[in-house]
Order: C-alpha cells, then structure tokens, then sequence
C-alpha cells in the first residue's frame, strides 16, 4: 500500500527511485565520468568501473536505505540506534563530510545556472574568451556569490514544502528534463561532422589498461563518488520510505540508473568535443582538463564554433549540469535539515539554518577557485572514510544478521546472498585502504609534490589529515551531545524510530 | 567506428541501460504483487 503524502513519507516506489536517482545523477556524470572513462583506456575501464558497482557502491546503498529504513532517522541517529550513542560521531562524521561537500557543491549549482543563463542572454560573454570569463567569475565577482545564494535559498524553498514530497515533485521534473536535454545533445552531437569519433574514443578498448593499476583505481574512485554510496542520503531517503519497502532491488536500480546516465552524458559530451576540437590532439587537451576547465572553459570554447547554434547547444549542456547538480544538492540539504530535526529542531528551522550555513561556509568557495579545490579534495577523500563507516556498521551488527533483518526482511523483492557479507565486511574496507593509499601516493608524487606536508597546500596529505583530525576531534568531543535523546521523534514523518 | 568500438558498444549499453531496464521492471513486477497482496489483505475477512 502507498503511504499517503500527508505522513512526510515517498507517496510510492516510483517516486523514492526518481529521488533516489536525482541524488545520484550529479555533475560528476557529466562533467567527470567521460573524461575519465575515455582516458582510461575506453571500453576497458568500463570492465572495472561495472564491477566496483558491486563491490562498493550497491551494497553500501544498501546498508544506508537499510539503516533509514530501520531507524527512521538521519546518520547521526542511525548510528546511535544501530551500534550505540558511542558511535553517533561515526554517523556525524556521515553527515558531516557531506555537509562540507553541499557548502561547495551549492557554488557548483549557481555556477551552472548563471553559465546556462549567459548562454542564453549573452553567449558573446561566454564565448568570446572563456579562460578570462572564468577566472573572473572564480575570482570574487558577484555573479557566484548571487547564483550560489540562489541555489542554496532556492533549494531550501523546495524543501519547505515538505520533506519526502516535495523532493519527489522536483525530482519528477529534474531527472526527466535531464535524461531528455542528454539524449538531445547526444542526437545532436553524433549528428556533427567527426561526432562519431568521439564514440569511438569512448568505446575503443583498450585491453592493456587493465593491467595497470591506475584504470582499476580510477575506476573504483569514479563508482564511489557517482553513485552516491556512503554519502549518508540514500540512508536519508530510507528514513522516508514505506516500513515495507524493498531495500535491495531498489539500492542495485539507483546504481544502475546513475551508470546508465554516466554512459548517456559520455555519449552526449565526447561526440560534441571531437566534432567541434580543431584536432585529436585538441580533444585530448579538453578531456585532458579538470572537472571544472572542460565544463566551464572548453566547453564555451567548443560551442562558439557552431554558427548559429552555440547558444543553444550551451544552453542545453548548462541546463544537464544545473539539473543534475541541483537534484544531487537537495538531497545533501534535506540530509542536513533531517539530523537537526531528528535533534528536535522543527523542520522549516532546520531548514532556515542549513540555507545559511551552505551560503556563509560556501562563500569562500565562491571567492577562491583554491578553496573550491581544496574542499574538493578533503570532503571527496573524506567520503571514502565515510563509506568504511557505512560498511563498519553494517559488520559490527553483524552483516548476516543485518541483511537478514533490514535488507531481507518484509517487501524485499530481491533477497541478498552471503557475497553482500564479505563485501562490507572484506572488499570495502580493502578497497578503501588501497584507494585513499593511492590518492595520497598522488598527492606526495604530483598534486603536491614536495609539499604533501603542508597544510595550506590545496591537494596535500596533510591539509586533508588536518580537516578531519579537526573535524572527528571535535565530533568525540561532542559526542554525548549528538545523539537524539531517547524518546525523541524520530522525524519530520513523526514515525518513531526502531532500536534494531 | 571500428568493429570492436561497436561490439564494445552493444555489450556496454546492455550492462547499463538494459540491466536498468530489468532491475525497473522486476520492481514493478514486486509492487504488482504487493497491490495483490494489499487487496486480499483488504477484503472482508470470513468468519
């Protein structure tokens, strides 16, 4: 039986899979996974990045849909209900690394909507020369800081309208509006003289890619961060679905849904980049560049060279990219709102107070292209520890006997095998070691050579290990604060919570 | 396009969208049978 829409709860299954999937599908996928894919020898680093689908992102979406689903409450309550109020840092640490992520991440969504309405008021700007553009908007200008404001009060606004609900009805648009603007530009751009070749760039394999370590890194780093997984939402989401709804079955859709926009927004961008590039060489250097330079550089660059069409063409990538950013940031809001009101704070304060936080402590992201990159940096490593703590939770109740309960239990159309024990128990913290091992290596052989030691140094060891130590010092400090007392509502849904 | 771009392709475009397809329509295949479920749950009960 659907929930009704009065409870607070998704009004059906659809509803939390659109949801779900608009919290996936970011930026990331558009503006990341087909740079990185193409890169990494084409069609065989699809090879890994499917089976690290597996082995991290699909069974610690399900461990967090299990946990919401359990407990009724955001990661800090989720963590105290499931192991105990000593553990309600680890869940804090949850929330609070995916915080630091939606102060910065609200500046990526004003970016995207304040390029989506120059290309359309004034694609001259944009296009004429879109280095100097883009330092100027990274640089202090208003425009950020304006779209930035927009995007955190405007994403509260929808928010207010209820939690589970009103997140449901923007996601109903946001994530069709995006599958339609991707299959357009993916028409368009094979439609393009060359076009083609960017396909081809896409999908050659390259066999001996898999035998260096770096392609099953990068593999395993871009499932990690694309899908969601260890981010605490899906566990927000969870809190919000029917007390039978299936948790496995709906965690392996959400997964898939993002690959399957990963591969549409590489299918859409690459065609248009070799179509357009002056040369292969040219190509090489836009998907070559960081997140940012293809998305807000190269790409104004690429469609100055389409008479007539430029405009429009950018038009339509800037919409994809406000979209899916936007979709991804209201999740990352309501994550925030639900562990204040899971602490008693009503819902439209919680709210009031995360729209505030997410434009001050985004601000200086929005002034220094440096800060962006070193937030970036900290908080998307730091979700790699998150995710070992998803995991840590799951087979410290024990993974048997938390699968059995939580994820087939009651309404599961799809029961899970014993390989889901030995993923959360074995692979993901393996994983997690080799992967935050190399980003580090990285860090000491080339972001920050020489300077892995500094803490002001945007990509070093240290200014990551710094944040955290701060970040979990303080959480220990406050733990016996952070849990949700005993007794207390357990929601905006006003279901109480479960103690598993 | 090569032929093996191609083939890459077909089987990659498979593991996502199609696999995608499968998990959505397994999910509408359990809400089918839970509406069942809800609707002999619902009706009179005999005594």
């Amino acid at each position: 039986m659907a929930a009704s829409r009065s409870d607070g709860n998704f009004s059906s299954r659809w509803g939390l899979i659109l949801a779900a999937l608009g919290m996936a599908i970011g930026a990331g996928n558009i503006w990341r996974f087909p740079r990185v894919a193409a890169r990494n020898g084409g069609g065989a680093f699809l090879v890994p990045w499917l089976l690290f689908t597996l082995l991290w992102s699909v069974p610690l979406l399900m461990v967090e849909f299990g946990l919401g689903k359990a407990t009724r409450r955001g990661p800090v309550g989720a963590f105290a209900s499931l192991l105990g109020r000593r553990f309600a840092w680890m869940g804090a640490f949850v929330a609070a690394c995916t915080a630091f992520i939606m102060f910065y991440y609200s500046v990526v969504t004003g970016w995207s909507a304040a390029y989506f309405v120059r290309s359309i008021l004034d694609f001259g700007t944009l296009s004429g020369s879109p280095r100097s553009h883009w330092a100027a908007v990274t640089s202090g200008s208003w425009e950020a800081v304006v779209f930035h404001g927009l995007a955190a009060g405007g994403s509260a606004l929808l928010l207010a309208r209820g939690a589970a609900v009103a997140i449901e009805r923007v996601c109903k648009v946001l994530v069709p509006l995006l599958v339609a603007l991707l299959a357009a530009a993916v028409l368009r751009g094979l439609t393009l003289p060359g076009g083609v070749l960017g396909l081809e760039f896409l999908f050659h394999v390259d066999w001996g890619k898999l035998s260096e370590g770096r392609t099953w890194l990068e593999a395993l780093s871009q499932s990690a961060w694309s899908t969601g997984a260890g981010w605490g939402l899906m566990l927000t989401y969870g809190a919000y679905s029917r007390r039978d709804e299936d948790v496995g079955l709906n965690s392996l859709v959400t997964a898939l849904g993002d690959n399957s926009a990963s591969i549409l927004a590489a299918m859409a961008t690459l065609p248009a980049i070799f179509a357009l590039s002056g040369s292969v060489q040219e190509a090489m250097a836009v998907t070559g560049a960081d997140n940012t330079g293809m998305a807000f550089v190269w790409m104004p660059r690429l469609f100055a060279r389409m008479p007539g069409q430029g405009a429009v063409f950018a038009a339509f990538f800037f919409a994809a990219l406000t979209a899916a950013s936007l979709s991804s940031l209201l999740a990352m809001m309501e994550m925030a709102a639900k562990v204040l009101v899971d602490l008693g704070v009503p819902r439209r304060k919680a709210l009031a107070g995360v729209a505030s936080a997410t434009f001050l402590f985004g601000l200086p992201s929005a002034l220094s292209l440096q800060v962006f990159q070193n937030q970036d940096w900290v908080w998307g490593l730091g979700l790699l520890l998150s995710g070992a703590f998803v995991a840590f939770a799951a087979a410290r109740y024990g993974a048997g006997r938390f699968r059995e309960q939580w994820i087939n239990g009651p309404g599961a159309d799809w029961r899970v095998g014993r390989w889901f024990d030995f993923v959360v128990t074995v692979a993901v913290p393996v994983e997690f070691l080799v992967l935050l091992g190399w980003w580090f290596h990285q860090s000491v052989t080339e972001y920050s050579a020489g300077r892995w030691w500094d803490v002001t140094a945007p990509y070093s060891v240290a200014t990551c290990l710094a944040q955290w130590g701060l970040l979990i010092a303080g959480l220990l400090a406050a733990n016996r604060f952070l849990a949700p007392r005993k007794g207390a509502a357990a929601g905006s849904n006003g279901s109480a919570g479960e103690a598993p | 396009m090569s032929v093996s771009a191609v083939v890459t392709m077909i089987l990659v475009l498979a593991l996502t969208w199609g696999a995608f397809g499968v998990a959505l329509a397994l999910a509408a295949r359990g809400e089918r049978r839970r509406g069942k479920g809800a609707e002999r749950d619902d009706g009179p009960t005999p005594r």
